[in-house]
């Protein structure tokens, strides 16, 4: 016991970090606050909602309903994200060679692991239940147990979503040796993630449109039947949301068993297929072929200094799986979701009126070409950035940064080649949108021509600010790849300024008056590539003040 | 030729890591760096390459200051740093063409280089593989290599030997011998003495920031006598420190 506890400790605090490891006290509580902050929002968001809609279910005797709902919505969540975050703790973490040799039983890793697991989790449990029981206590009438089951259940909920994608992890890391390379699972998992994730919001767009009576009747039914659902998938759920909103303590101890069963059936099954499966998995394979002399004539041609680190860089986004799916996907992500929706609501258009007479029209309109220029400025902004290239390109480098310090090329020379990365990211983005545009609303060419070039001016501006903010607070502390981008505040804040930029330009030209269309769009545009060469002058000469002190 | 001049390097917290060294490494010299952990010597040599800069004092690589013409200075030197874990994603042979692209180094020269140092050095088979599936050693070779393709005059090596085989480490030594041979300057940290012993012109034996001998070892079993061994003289230096 007193392992494990010793174990659990040590994960936890060299687990999560969300600054560099360096700052001080204060920086780091204003860190956590800020990020409260951008939280909140939603959490009132969700309070509002659920108090909203909590009377009206009470009616059809369905109270314990929503709570199902949200600790269904919960475990779901984990159960999807803990696929991802499994694998790299239990198998990929740099600590496991070090474990393996200490004399520790498989049970005292895997229950030390699987602890920092449901620790992380509290933090996604805590900020959608708080909400819900807040909106329950308003609503009133709950029983005198519903604080202490609620905190129980708040405790609880993580821990069975998280034994079903340990074990799932645990048996594909046993028998499929495949999913040993720690690259190749990486990538695979986290393709496969986007792909389920956008399925399932479209699967459930449609359920939305179609099974509307369905869910309806079930409601009508009465007596919480809706729960039987959620039972199927996470058997506990029904229990502890009757546990809670009724007071049933039968129902607690009902729901704490299936927890504490699960747990005996995860750590059984892991004491004796852990070890087996976490032995041998590695990063990386080699071919050991010799390079033929025509590869290696190919491979030595000189180029020149921007070319070769543009190449390193582009060559490390791609290679590496957090970047490739947090960087490269998101270039392509918008551009396919939009195709997949446009795709979808097709036939939507077909059958009222004709698309391109509607187009044909709306190119009427006086200063149309003025909405698609502020359009283009919000898209450049937005879809020039969310690639995080250019947010992460000094984080991205780690603990070995210190070779952009002594390699001989400048460090304004090596920031803007990091920054051309994200902006030919952010162009290639605004470009596939275009096209997909250009697919299903036919209007001139020459529009799509004023958006792509507009956009590339705001993409620019986009990638300064957001290398800017790198170069402020890099992520250089960190043990994997994936925290550069993941869990990097300097992304995060780049971000919400693209995404406000975005709406702002949006808002504000929408309500522009029709005649300062024109004349303001000009300046705008004026305005745009001043300052987007003016940002990249100054960002070459911040980099090498920033460097120098690095 | 490496010159240092009265150089300090203080971080937060007031705690002097370099302390006023001063010396002077010759062309056709080779140096080795000695002293024990947290001695200064990584710090001297982050400095020297101008991943830090020093509080006071100057540093000139063959006459270039690295503080005020850094871009020039980097020309004049290659640096194996004493962690080889260096972009893993890309493939050795990759690396080795990053590395001469930014030294500006000619097609032809670099493709005859990297085949005699890939046979030198046994990396033939692996220079296509990536590095994130090398050995230790094979990292350590691979960004030897990096440096010696360039063939700058000047080399900086921070613990080269760590993790080479003796066959690997034994050719290491003999390239050093040969640019220096040739009018360069090879500057090296080592916890090896017999290394040192053997290959070193001088040696710089650092402690708690200062350089407390700077010369030929035998300059410095003159002025201890009574060490019988290498162990003892360099306890002995760094003792009465």
């Amino acid at each position: 016991m007193r392992k494990y506890l010793t174990l659990t400790k040590i994960l936890m605090k060299s687990g999560f970090q969300v600054t560099d490891g360096k700052s001080k006290r204060w920086f780091k509580l204003f860190i956590y606050l800020i990020l409260f902050a951008c939280c909140l929002p939603m959490l009132v968001l969700l309070y509002f909602g659920i108090d909203s809609i909590l009377p009206l279910y009470a009616q059809m005797d369905q109270t314990a309903t929503i709570l199902g709902s949200m600790l269904f919505f919960t475990c779901m969540i984990i159960f999807f994200f803990s696929l991802f975050l499994i694998p790299s703790i239990f198998y990929f973490s740099s600590d496991l060679e070090i474990l393996l040799a200490l004399p520790l039983k498989s049970i005292h890793i895997i229950a030390a692991k699987f602890t920092v697991c449901v620790i992380y989790e509290y933090l996604f449990s805590f900020s959608v239940l708080i909400p819900t029981y807040a909106a329950y206590l308003h609503y009133g009438g709950m029983p005198m147990t519903f604080l202490p089951f609620g905190i129980i259940t708040l405790l609880l909920i993580p821990i069975f979503p998280l034994v079903l994608s340990t074990i799932f992890t645990i048996l594909l890391m046993r028998f499929v040796p495949f999913f040993k390379n720690r690259d190749r699972f990486n990538l695979i998992s986290s393709i496969l993630l986007i792909v389920v994730g956008m399925s399932y919001s479209l699967f459930m767009n449609g359920q939305n449109t179609q099974d509307e009576s369905a869910i309806l009747m079930n409601i009508i039914a009465g007596e919480n039947s809706l729960l039987q659902f959620f039972m199927k998938l996470f058997p506990m759920i029904p229990f502890f949301a009757r546990a809670v909103v009724e007071g049933s303590i039968l129902d607690l101890a009902e729901g704490i068993g299936i927890c504490v069963i699960a747990l005996i059936v995860f750590l059984t099954l892991g004491r004796f297929l852990y070890f087996k499966g976490a032995i041998g998995s590695s990063e990386s394979t080699a071919a050991h072929k010799q390079m033929s002399t025509k590869q290696l004539q190919k491979n030595s041609r000189k180029r020149s200094k921007t070319y070769a680190y543009l190449k390193k860089e582009f060559k490390l986004l791609l290679r590496t799986p957090a970047y490739f799916t947090n960087c490269i996907l998101m270039i392509f992500l918008f551009p396919i979701i939009i195709l997949v929706t446009s795709v979808l609501n097709r036939g939507e258009f077909t059958e009222g009126f004709s698309l391109s007479d509607l187009l044909m029209e709306v190119e009427q309109i006086d200063g149309f070409i003025a909405y698609v220029v502020f359009i283009a400025m919000a898209a450049g902004f937005l879809f020039g950035t969310l690639n995080q290239i250019s947010a992460t390109s000094l984080s991205r480098e780690g603990k070995q940064y210190t070779i952009m310090k002594y390699i001989p090329m400048s460090y304004r020379d090596q920031i803007h080649a990091k920054m051309l990365c994200g902006v030919i990211g952010g162009i290639v983005s605004n470009l596939c949108v275009a096209l997909v545009l250009a697919l299903f609303l036919p209007l001139s060419w020459h529009y799509y021509i004023i958006y792509c070039i507009v956009s590339a001016i705001t993409t620019l501006i986009g990638n300064t600010y957001c290398m800017f903010l790198d170069l402020l607070k890099p992520k250089l502390i960190w043990e994997q790849e994936v925290s550069a981008v993941k869990q990097n505040l300097g992304a995060f804040i780049a971000t919400m300024i693209s995404m406000a930029l975005c709406f702002s330009i949006l808002f504000g030209c929408f309500y522009l008056p029709q005649h300062l269309l024109m004349p303001v769009m000009i300046a705008a545009v004026v305005v745009m590539v001043l300052i987007a060469m003016l940002a990249y002058i100054l960002i070459g000469k911040y980099a090498e003040h920033k460097m120098r002190k690095l | 030729m490496i010159e240092l001049k009265h150089v300090t390097k203080e971080f937060s917290g007031g705690k002097k890591a370099v302390d006023d060294i001063s010396c002077t490494i010759n062309d056709g010299e080779i140096v080795g760096f000695i002293g024990p952990n947290g001695a200064g010597k990584t710090t001297t040599i982050k400095m020297i390459t101008g991943v830090l800069n020093p509080n006071e004092g100057e540093i000139l690589i063959n006459g270039i200051n690295i503080v005020k013409e850094p871009l020039k200075a980097k020309m004049e030197f290659g640096l194996v740093p004493d962690q080889a874990d260096i972009f893993l994603r890309l493939k050795g042979i990759e690396y080795l063409n990053f590395i001469a692209d930014m030294y500006e180094i000619d097609g032809a020269i670099r493709k005859q280089r990297i085949h005699d140092l890939a046979e030198t050095f046994e990396m033939s088979t692996a220079l296509n593989d990536r590095i994130l599936s090398y050995s230790h050693g094979m990292r350590q070779k691979i960004v030897i290599m990096a440096v010696l393709i360039c063939d700058p005059r000047v080399w900086i090596l921070d613990e080269p030997m760590t993790g080479l085989d003796p066959q690997s480490s034994f050719r290491l030594k003999e390239k050093m011998r040969e640019h220096a041979n040739r009018g360069n300057t090879v500057f090296f940290s080592t916890h090896v003495l017999e290394v040192a012993e053997k290959l070193c012109d001088k040696v710089a034996i650092i402690n708690h920031g200062k350089i407390v001998f700077f010369g030929t070892l035998e300059e410095c079993k003159a002025m201890h006598p009574n060490s019988a061994t290498l162990e003892e003289l360099f306890l002995e230096v760094v003792g009465n420190a």
